[in-house]
């Protein structure tokens, strides 16, 4: 009397913005099947997702606004005006607040998910792009790509604590799973800064051309950075500070994700409309995965059910 | 022809290492060509020659200079029909899988951080495909209101443009005996 079956196994799912047809692509992370095709608001760009509260948000930079989707219909179930150019968004990690970069308006807009009228915000540096947060949830990292820096905020009094210089242009940012290191893709750079917000020290690692976003492995050994204009995705070894691997993936590659589950990095491919998957045991892309028009899948976009 | 130099008259933009809007435009136009992929590669990797193809260049002055990293860049400063100029870099050119990259580092089209990847692939009877990709914002790149022929709109014409017009004259061209 076994309840479970193969086909009811539960998958982690990811949440691809489709800029140019103005849709989230939902793909199961076992079968990498597109499960689901969402209309959302205009332009999305931005994904946070959260299993605690069973939604998913997504920025949509041209209809100012962020669409909530309901994870178990696949449904928007609400929209939540945003002023300015909504980009980069995430969540505290006890899922209660939702952060959005205003990318024109240098500002970063802090909302209630119980009550998305309760807000506050802070004004930061020029073009706020990646924005991430600390495990315990007191601090909130911010890069301003026109600024060249990383703003560390404190999540209570939302003052600006420091602001840490980056390499030319910091666009993706996202913090290691041990929590221990921050890192920021150098865009006019072609590299990886590696950010120890303790200290404020950081170093470097060269990548390819025009590099967009980076993801972590679970173990914070490795780092992933998609090179939009090499189609490729360097493999960073952490320990040795140098690329191992360069992985062949779609045209224009934004967004990048680590599925802790099946050991894949998942790539959203912008000019080629797919999403690529990369084998993480032997850095191999095994699969692509046709999605919606213009892919890019910045943020957090795989929802964690398996755990 | 007339339509596309009106659509890249609008006087000369700087495109420095400013800001852009958060919305890249995208472009896409294939073409099926009835000559070999080899031919046609040969025409479009010249990268200091299409004006013997692209109906909108008049000339094209060659260079390579050291960029900020201190790499070797071929850039090349294209003499459009009708005056103005741009000025675009060869970012790659890669023989195995026949395509090429590049940039526009300033000049007349209304485009921000233009990128462009153009590939010619074989396809079925001996004959080449090419596909031709844009990605771009627009001139300005502030919240709204927008000045005009800096918006959206103007960036996809003036691309859209330049696209349709070289691709209808290198199929011309190619299939030329």
């Amino acid at each position: 009397m076994f309840a479970c079956s193969l086909s009811g196994a539960i998958a982690d799912e990811a949440y691809i913005t489709n800029q140019g047809d103005n849709t989230v692509s939902v793909i199961n992370l076992v079968n990498h099947q597109v499960i689901a095709t969402i209309p959302v608001g205009k332009s999305p760009v931005g994904v946070a997702t959260s299993a605690t509260l069973g939604k998913v948000f997504i920025s949509n930079v041209d209809s100012h606004s962020v669409s909530v989707i309901d994870s178990k219909t696949y449904q928007v179930i609400d929209t939540i005006d945003i002023p300015g150019s909504p980009v980069g968004i995430a969540l505290s990690p006890d899922s209660n607040t939702l952060y959005v970069a205003d990318w024109n308006d240098n500002r970063i807009l802090v909302i209630n998910t119980a009550d998305t009228q309760q807000r506050r915000e802070v004004s930061i540096g020029k073009a706020p792009a990646g924005i991430t947060i600390s495990h315990d949830g007191s601090k909130l990292y911010v890069a301003n790509r026109d600024s060249n820096d990383l703003a560390v905020i404190d999540t209570a009094s939302l003052k600006i604590l420091s602001r840490i210089a980056t390499g030319a242009h910091p666009f993706g940012v996202t913090l290691g799973p041990d929590g221990k290191h921050l890192y920021v893709v150098n865009v006019y750079e072609n590299s990886l800064s590696i950010i120890d917000p303790a200290s404020g020290q950081s170093r470097a690692i060269k990548v390819g051309e025009h590099p967009y976003c980076v993801t972590v492995s679970p173990d914070s050994q490795y780092a992933y950075v998609t090179n939009t204009q090499a189609d490729t995705v360097s493999v960073l070894s952490l320990t040795e500070d140098k690329e191992i691997a360069k992985v062949r993936v779609g045209g224009f590659p934004e967004g990048i994700n680590y599925d802790a589950a099946t050991n894949r990095i998942y790539v959203a491919n912008w000019f080629d409309n797919s999403v690529s998957v990369i084998d993480a045991s032997s850095n191999k892309r095994i699969e692509n995965i046709p999605t919606g028009k213009q892919s890019r899948a910045f943020g957090q976009f795989i929802l964690k059910t398996s755990h | 022809m007339k339509k596309l130099l009106a659509l890249l008259a609008i006087g000369m933009l700087p495109l420095t290492a400013a800001a852009h809007g958060p919305s890249p435009q995208k472009v896409e136009k294939t073409v099926i060509i009835d000559a070999s992929p080899d031919k046609v590669w040969a025409l479009v990797k010249d990268f200091g020659n299409w004006q013997k193809w692209h109906p909108a260049v008049e000339s094209t002055k060659l260079e390579t200079k050291k960029n900020e990293a201190g790499e070797e860049e071929t850039l090349r400063l294209l003499t459009l029909k009708g005056g103005g100029t741009l000025l675009e870099n060869l970012k790659s050119l890669d023989e195995d899988s026949k395509q090429l990259k590049y940039g526009i580092v300033e000049g007349v089209l209304p485009v921000a951080d233009y990128y462009s990847t153009i590939s010619v692939k074989a396809v079925d009877g001996g004959k080449a495909e090419v596909k031709w990709m844009g990605r771009f914002y627009r001139v300005y790149k502030l919240n709204p209101p927008i000045p005009p022929g800096q918006d959206d709109k103007s960036a996809l014409d003036a691309v859209n443009g330049v696209y349709d017009a070289g691709l209808a004259n290198l199929k011309k061209v190619a299939e030329a005996k």
